[in-house]
């Protein structure tokens, strides 16, 4: 199953993404998408990802599913990650960025 | 009201310093998340699925409206516009940038408050009754009590790394509204042979993965003997308590382990062992403390609610829920519901929390307090000022009628927000709210406590509800298992698990069906909790998983 790579920004707490171009973004359409798990945690525990110890925190790969234009986390607890809470529509991140 | 001395101000003040340079040190890369994860936990700074979490103590849910307004100015400048008043009687923000956070603890410490204890294995924020000095109920005011365990267990060394949390509940009324029995210590004051004060103590209680209802292990301590029978039972905890086994590490399961008896036997031979003169509070003390919680100058008032307010069927209907009989005649005390109808259970925005200072100020002597059902109270509200706190309350959507109704449910933030949880709780309590929103047919349920949590850990009680629900992943779905007759009150009971579990799309109507069965076979006069007290599981169990 397709992965992607979730953290929260060091500075903000804000939920980030590994991005295509090798930098983070809080825009999930940008996630840079991996083939395989084992792709995506040899990444994660890459020197590469390691540098960026001061940008971000609490770096993982999560499961996708869908075309990289439209991803979308495979667990529910990722869901409401990407989203927001399901309880606060005002706080979307989706329905803001949209 | 408690108002810290030079002491308490300079701790908190040199604590935001220190934390400051941490922060900056964080950022600046000289510190890694590793080295850094502790510091910020023990300053209650928690990193949560959106972003960082920040838990502000608020000693024995006591505030006052200078407080409050603290508080609404942290909503509106560091988060969201909103805070959650916790089942600890704390209050929590979703929102909160690392980088904000100096300031942010700068200005709470202006208003004598911090977030340190709010988490890590030390003894955390003190809860006690939230009607305390105001129900005629009481023995003595456990905020004095209170506000001296909090001292005592503020930055203990001894107790700062303990097996795991723990946690110190008070109350000195009869009608248990701090759940003393499930903390892991509960202190109920109570009077001796000869009419001294002193405490029932009771420990190893608890919730989470394994729900007790904690043993009495003495029924009458004096209480100048307080801190250090604390101290005794502290002792014995950091030296049996298991460190290899984080599920195994609460008191509760070496009270369990060791029997309650033999447990005694060592707090007692530890007890005998402390030189107390060294570790018990002087009486100077006591008083000191005692003297800034004396009651208010209540003016002479002469009761009764006024035309208006006998004329409005609403405001009755929240008068009846609501307002609780004061120790002083012509008051009551007020329960401000932070449960309106499909609301989130806890929220307040800042607008409201303002607006609650202000009513205090004017109404209430500057007195508001927070309870472990996450409402709000006002602690002396004159008869006479009733109809105009109503309105005033109404007009900022805090007027709900359903204190210690089937809508007033306590939900933990779930899966919404908090990276334990595995399945949400709010939307559950939100439907419920709905499903249940007629309020002739809550008054015809009666008093009916319903309690959610996201997960095991149980931030929202569900071992004490009424109604207890517990969130579980099953398989990727949110799955909810029922319990019933628990209670957290001086009848404290763990609900028993009913059955196997519902769906999300199910659980409101398997609720439903609960009440259903309770409305249908009811006695006359019969609370939903007597009435499975007395008929047991079955008749729910028939109902609710029955084959057409």
């Amino acid at each position: 199953m397709s992965q992607i790579i979730i953290a929260n920004d060091l500075r903000t707490g804000e939920i980030v993404y590994f991005a295509q171009d090798r930098s983070w973004t809080d825009d999930l359409a940008r996630a840079k998408r991996f083939d395989s798990e084992e792709d995506a945690v040899a990444v994660v525990e890459s020197k590469e990802i390691a540098a960026f110890s001061n940008t971000v925190v609490g770096v993982e790969a999560i499961a996708v599913s869908g075309s990289t234009a439209a991803d979308r986390p495979v667990s529910f607890r990722d869901v409401i990650r990407a989203t927001g809470p399901t309880v606060r529509e005002d706080l979307n991140r989706v329905l803001k960025r949209a | 009201m408690y108002v810290y001395d030079t002491f308490d101000q300079t701790l908190i003040n040199q604590r935001v310093n220190e934390f400051r340079d941490q922060v900056k040190r964080r950022l600046s890369g000289e510190l890694t998340e590793e080295q850094f994860r502790p510091l910020r936990l023990m300053n209650g700074l928690y990193l949560q699925l959106h972003a960082y979490m920040l838990r502000v103590a608020i000693p024995y849910g006591t505030l006052s409206s200078e407080q409050m307004r603290a508080l609404a100015h942290v909503a509106r400048t560091y988060d969201r516009g909103y805070g959650h008043f916790t089942t600890r009687q704390n209050i929590q923000y979703n929102w909160i940038r690392l980088e904000d956070a100096p300031d942010l603890l700068y200005d709470l410490a202006a208003a004598q408050m911090h977030g340190i204890q709010t988490s890590g294995n030390c003894i955390r924020n003190v809860t006690a009754d939230q009607f305390a000095g105001a129900t005629a109920e009481e023995v003595d005011d456990p905020r004095i009590y209170s506000e001296l365990i909090r001292q005592w267990s503020t930055l203990h060394p001894e107790f700062s790394f303990l097996p795991r949390k723990f946690k110190i509940a008070v109350t000195g009324a009869e009608h248990d509204r701090a759940a003393v029995r499930f903390h892991d210590i509960g202190l109920i004051i109570s009077r001796g042979d000869a009419g001294e004060i002193g405490f029932e103590v009771i420990a190893g209680g608890g919730m989470g993965r394994t729900p007790v209802v904690g043993p009495t292990i003495r029924e009458f301590l004096p209480k100048q003997h307080l801190q250090s029978y604390l101290e005794a039972i502290l002792r014995v905890y950091n030296r049996y308590g298991r460190r290899d086994n984080i599920y195994k590490a609460r008191i509760k399961i070496l009270v369990r382990e060791l029997g309650a008896e033999k447990f005694t036997e060592e707090v007692e031979a530890e007890w005998a062992a402390i030189d107390k003169a060294n570790v018990d509070h002087e009486p100077s003390e006591e008083q000191r403390v005692r003297e800034m919680f004396v009651p208010p100058a209540f003016a002479k008032v002469s009761g009764g609610v006024g035309k208006k307010a006998d004329q409005s069927p609403e405001f009755k209907n929240w008068y009846r829920t609501n307002v609780h009989a004061h120790k002083q005649p012509g008051y009551g005390i007020v329960t401000i519901s932070l449960k309106p109808i499909g609301g989130i259970p806890g929220d307040a925005s800042a607008e409201q929390m303002d607006l609650v200072a202000d009513l205090a100020e004017r109404y209430s002597f500057g007195e508001v307090r927070v309870t472990h059902e996450q409402n709000l109270v006002l602690p002396h509200i004159a008869e006479t000022d009733l109809f105009a706190l109503w309105e005033a309350l109404a007009s900022a959507d805090l007027a709900t009628p359903n204190a210690g109704l089937i809508t007033d449910i306590i939900a933990c933030p779930g899966l919404d927000y908090c990276s334990l949880a595995n399945a949400r709780s709010i939307p559950v309590s939100q439907r419920i709210s709905e499903r249940f929103r007629d309020l002739q047919r809550q008054h015809d349920i009666g008093d009916l406590k319903v309690k959610i949590s996201g997960c095991i850990n149980a931030c929202g009680h569900h071992h004490a509800g009424h109604i207890g629900i517990l969130g579980v992943d099953r398989k990727g779905q949110e799955f909810y298992q029922i319990t019933l007759g628990g209670s957290g009150a001086e009848d404290a009971a763990i609900g028993q698990i009913i059955g196997p579990g519902f769906s999300y799309d199910d659980i409101v109507d398997a609720v439903e069906t609960i009440v259903q069965v309770y409305i249908e076979l009811r006695q006359e006069g019969e609370t939903f909790l007597s009435f499975y007290r007395r008929v047991g599981g079955e008749p729910f169990k028939e109902r609710l998983y029955a084959r057409v």
